[in-house]
């Protein structure tokens, strides 16, 4: 197997490629992509398409940042550390992998994923400039039975309901509508508490894919869906 | 008769049967024997002194039936909410939120921790047993403000009073549960008690400053908020009679609104008259609220007077009741007025 760039040769199998993974198909990231998108391909033996992966340049981000924060009240005997949520653009400069997708399950999946991530890492070694530091990916989050976010139907439709068509697009822009002031995630209930950076069925193994690449868990997760995001490599804040 | 006078140390035993019966959200009322034994010597001590300027002073007063001696209700003031300690509240307010880029903003409705009101005289520890009757309540909101009325150097020119929210049986609180559970992880009833022992600054302090969205509580929550508790519909309405209005403030612990009344404008401080009075039965039936002038000895009744030739004739059980003597001035304010 080798990953290389994509061309336009690829655009038919691209359109017919179904893999499991993350991330837009192939035909919406060529609509939403341009220069700033880097669109890896991974070949078999045979050349046959069998997985790709797209990073994005740094641009605006937005996400919650997950923290703690302690009451205590010694009179009271009251000692609590209270989990709290921060709307924050700490990865803006850092590189989005937005779409990972590997033909295949199980063993022959996790291979090619660690294929495809390996040429991920080197492209963003070999253009920090234009990458920058650090690769983030946004694992999508826990959905409900209606098929919408247990975490949007808690806290997002309350404040960007008017936005939802933005979601798959400029999330980023919608955060704007979120809350801008340190968040107790006390107040949500629990179900949408219990999916705070729990990745959706369909990302667990992209999640351990990502792992065995070397990316780390973060404190950050989706504003929107509470997805976990998780960085490549570990270690400072995304500035 | 029921006579309105300052609590004495002797009257220790019936107060603290009167707070035992009072609901937990008088938060000045619940608190150890102890505690209120000392509130009673902060009353006693402020009355005895020569107050030019308001400071730290908390007065209390009891509704005594002169007839029995017992004691049919307590209420107080503080000659400021937040003279020791900030007097806690949440302010509602609306945050604009917007994204430029997508063209979209929307309007969200907080609560904002403040302690705006802390300047003002507070309203506290306000309870009428079920001896006290209606009329009796009256006597005793409404007599702090005659008393305000008559010594306004010890007080400020806005009186507030938080009213006791919305609470359901087994003393549950649905604001409560939705906003201070989530900081601290105890019940209502034990925060009250914790409060009426340490002080409210306990647990208010450590509430966060940033603010609460509205539409992240619980839809009980926020149908309380603002809301009069059934308990303390009676004392809400008679200052809201009084002139109290509701503002944008309501109580951080069970959300209940708290009251502003601008002294100049209330009508138990701004319409009440001093007369001097005269001995005798009246020749109307009409009730009035009366009150001598007095600190230490002050006494407040509602009697039947009528305003005779420049004076206020008054009965002499009142006239007694009220410790004055002919010729002495007596403030006055007519039962039932023109309230709202």
């Amino acid at each position: 197997m080798q990953a290389r760039l994509a061309n336009p040769a690829d655009r038919d199998a691209l359109a017919a490629f179904h893999g499991q993974g993350f991330g837009p198909l192939p035909a919406e990231a060529a609509r939403d992509g341009g220069a700033a998108d880097v669109l890896l391909v991974l070949e078999d033996a045979q050349g046959v398409l069998a997985g790709y992966a797209l990073l994005r340049s740094p641009s605006l981000a937005a996400h919650f940042r997950r923290g703690v924060s302690v009451r205590r009240v010694p009179l009271a005997g009251i000692d609590r550390k209270l989990a709290t949520l921060t709307l924050c653009n700490d990865l803006c400069d850092a590189a989005r992998l937005c779409a990972l997708r590997v033909a295949g399950e199980g063993d022959p999946a996790a291979a090619a994923a660690a294929v495809l991530l390996g040429a991920v890492q080197e492209t963003a070694r070999r253009e920090a400039a234009r990458f920058g530091r650090r690769l983030y990916a946004a694992l999508p989050g826990v959905q409900g039975a209606d098929g919408d976010a247990v975490l949007w139907q808690a806290l997002g439709r309350h404040f960007a309901a008017q936005g939802q068509a933005h979601l798959d697009g400029d999330a980023a822009a919608l955060a704007e509508l979120l809350p801008q002031h340190t968040l107790y995630a006390g107040f949500l209930p629990a179900p949408a508490r219990a999916v705070l950076g729990v990745a959706g069925d369909a990302c667990r193994d992209v999640q351990g894919w990502l792992h065995a690449a070397g990316w780390q868990a973060s404190d950050y997760v989706d504003p929107f869906d509470g997805g976990p995001v998780l960085l490549w490599p570990d270690g400072g804040a995304g500035r | 008769m029921l006579v309105f006078r300052p609590v004495t140390e002797q009257d220790l035993a019936a107060v603290h049967a009167l707070a035992a019966q009072s609901p937990v959200g008088v938060t000045s009322l619940q608190g150890s024997r102890a505690r209120l034994a000392e509130r009673i010597r902060q009353s006693e001590s402020a009355l005895a002194g020569d107050i030019r300027f308001r400071g730290e002073e908390r007065y209390l007063f009891v509704l005594e039936d002169n007839d029995s001696g017992e004691l049919a209700g307590v209420a107080g003031i503080d000659a400021s909410a937040g003279f020791g300690e900030p007097f806690y509240c949440f302010r509602n307010d609306t945050l604009s939120h917007s994204s430029a880029s997508l063209g979209l903003s929307n309007r969200v409705h907080v609560l904002t921790l403040c302690h705006d009101l802390s300047d003002a005289s507070l309203l506290t520890a306000f309870y009428a047993g079920p001896g006290a009757g209606r009329a009796g309540a009256e006597l005793l909101s409404l007599a702090r403000l005659m008393f305000v009325a008559g010594h306004p150097q010890r007080f400020a020119n806005t009186v507030v009073s938080a009213m006791l929210g919305v609470t359901e049986a087994g003393d549950v609180s649905p604001f409560w549960d939705s906003v201070g559970r989530v900081y601290f992880g105890i019940d209502y009833a034990e925060a009250e008690r914790v409060c009426g022992e340490h002080g409210r600054r306990v647990l208010a302090s450590q509430m966060p400053q940033q603010p609460i969205y509205v539409p992240l509580l619980s839809e009980s929550a926020q149908l309380v908020m603002g809301e009069v508790g059934e308990e303390a519909r009676v004392g809400y309405d008679i200052l809201y009679g009084d002139g109290f209005e509701v503002e944008d403030y309501i109580d951080a612990f069970d959300g209940g609104p708290v009251l502003l009344g601008r002294v100049s404008a209330l009508r138990s401080t701004a319409a009440s008259r001093t007369w001097p009075v005269a001995a005798g039965e009246p020749e109307t039936g009409d009730e009035w609220l009366l009150a001598n002038t007095g600190t230490a000895g002050f006494r407040a009744v509602r009697a039947r007077a009528s305003l005779e030739a420049g004076m206020l004739r008054v009965g002499a059980a009142a006239m007694q009741a009220l410790q004055l003597g002919e010729g002495a001035w007596v403030r006055a304010l007519p039962c039932g007025g023109e309230g709202r």
